[in-house]
């Protein structure tokens, strides 16, 4: 099933120069082309957000199995404070990245595209990071986005490598 | 997109179409999903498909009778038989009915010389014209299955291969596969994960084609046959003493069906061959020849 990845490969390095639709994905590529199987992405916060403005590196793996089974994504560890993202690991909590919701007729453009959008809509009934969820949930847009604001501009978060 | 969207190549060679909701995929690409997932959703639209239709051959697969792995090949025969083309001349075959039941099926020779009986349905074959007919469909395997209710069975001079082994031939050797879909199903083969079920459905595909093949044929000559013995009964019957004996009979039956097959290209063709006539026209001849 490598050929599809090939395929996807070649379609994006298309799309992604053409579409202005997906003008917030900076990069979306193999680490190296001799591995289909790791890629990265680079993408930019959405407008009306406090990620706006930042950049944010993805970390893909794609299983031997696919399309059967979903890759396997996450943010650089430490550097993406949001609700349904583990912080200190990257971890994100997406349907579409688990078994049970996956299918094959979607792709890496796809998915990263739904983390993107991920960005704009915190999901906080299935949270990883409980304090944004909490704010989230009160409904303090405020509280919530400048604590983001803060942590993305380096301030401190426990041991916090950051920018 | 116009490729499978599951693995994005053409669609050109083994599509397939999920019946409930019209999406297309490669064969062996939404078999081996639905052995992934568990279920018989669309991976485009999440509708659940009982139903998989094999474009280019026209074979509807039912997934929801399949997705019980443990298939039994009784459960293949019965699906085969739905596809069966009933003959309409029912009441014929009722009066012939005692008569026949000893003659050869595919070739009416009588019983004497009939050395195949399936015991499921009882009916009776000349070896050599079930072997005939397995060739002329492409069948190259070496066992052989009644034509009437699909029973396989070997012949006593050679073992009867097991099913597993004779499947696996059948994809291998059988001219209407093209090589690339062969060499998809062994590569679906090999991983572990691809498992039991996307081979079992090749296998049933491979079967219903087979035997779909092999009825339609059968079939075909059935109905010819059935022109050539109402003349030639009515000849018997009179007692015009044109016909002596029951060897002539079967004799003509034999050359004048075998001349109908070939005219009409092994097919039943009654809008254009008026085939009372044509038997009429050939028995004429061949009496002629005996007298």
């Amino acid at each position: 099933m490598s050929q599809r990845l090939a395929k996807e490969y070649r379609a994006l390095s298309k799309t992604l120069d053409k579409d202005p639709e997906y003008a917030h994905i900076v990069r979306l590529c193999p680490v190296s082309e001799e591995n289909l199987r790791k890629w990265e992405s680079l993408i930019t916060g959405p407008p009306d957000t406090p990620y706006f403005g930042h950049e944010f590196a993805l970390q893909i793996e794609v299983p031997e199995a696919y399309p059967i089974e979903p890759p396997k994504m996450q943010f650089q560890p430490r550097c993406m404070p949001h609700c349904n993202v583990d912080f200190d690991s990257g971890r994100i909590c997406l349907s579409v990245l688990e078994t049970a919701h996956w299918t094959p007729a979607w792709d890496l453009l796809h998915v990263v595209q739904a983390v993107w959008l991920l960005l704009s809509s915190p999901e906080p009934d299935s949270p990883l990071d409980v304090d944004l969820a909490c704010l989230v949930r009160a409904r303090d847009l405020s509280a919530h986005n400048s604590l983001i604001a803060y942590y993305l501009n380096g301030g401190s978060r426990g041991d916090m490598a950051g920018r | 997109m116009d490729g499978c969207p599951i693995c994005f190549e053409s669609l050109s060679r083994g599509a397939c179409r999920l019946v409930e909701c019209g999406h297309k995929y490669h064969f062996n690409c939404i078999r081996r999903w639905h052995y992934h997932s568990k279920n018989l959703q669309c991976p485009t639209c999440r509708i659940t498909s009982r139903h998989l239709e094999d474009i280019e051959r026209k074979v509807t697969i039912n997934l929801a009778q399949f997705s019980d792995a443990n298939l039994a090949i009784s459960e293949i025969t019965a699906q085969v038989g739905s596809l069966e083309i009933r003959s309409n001349d029912a009441q014929q075959e009722e009066t012939r009915w005692t008569l026949e039941a000893l003659n050869c099926k595919l070739c009416g020779e009588p019983s004497v010389r009939t050395n195949v009986f399936c015991q499921k349905c009882h009916t009776a074959y000349h070896e050599i014209c079930l072997r005939t007919l397995h060739l002329e469909v492409g069948d190259f395997s070496r066992c052989v299955a009644c034509c009437n209710c699909h029973q396989i069975f070997g012949s006593s001079s050679r073992e009867l291969p097991s099913y597993r082994e004779r499947s696996t031939r059948l994809l291998v050797e059988r001219p209407g596969l093209h090589a690339a879909e062969t060499q998809t199903h062994r590569s679906v083969r090999a991983p572990a994960l691809d498992g039991f079920e996307v081979v079992q459905s090749w296998r049933l595909l491979s079967e219903l084609q087979q035997q779909h093949c092999l009825l339609d044929l059968s079939e075909h000559k059935r109905k010819i046959q059935a022109h050539v013995r109402k003349v030639l009964n009515s000849h018997y019957a009179k007692g015009s003493g044109a016909i002596a004996t029951k060897d002539q009979y079967t004799e003509i039956n034999k050359i004048v069906s075998r001349n109908l097959y070939r005219i009409s290209d092994n097919r039943y063709q009654p809008d254009k061959f008026d085939y009372d006539i044509e038997a009429l026209r050939l028995i004429a001849i061949e009496l002629r020849k005996i007298e």
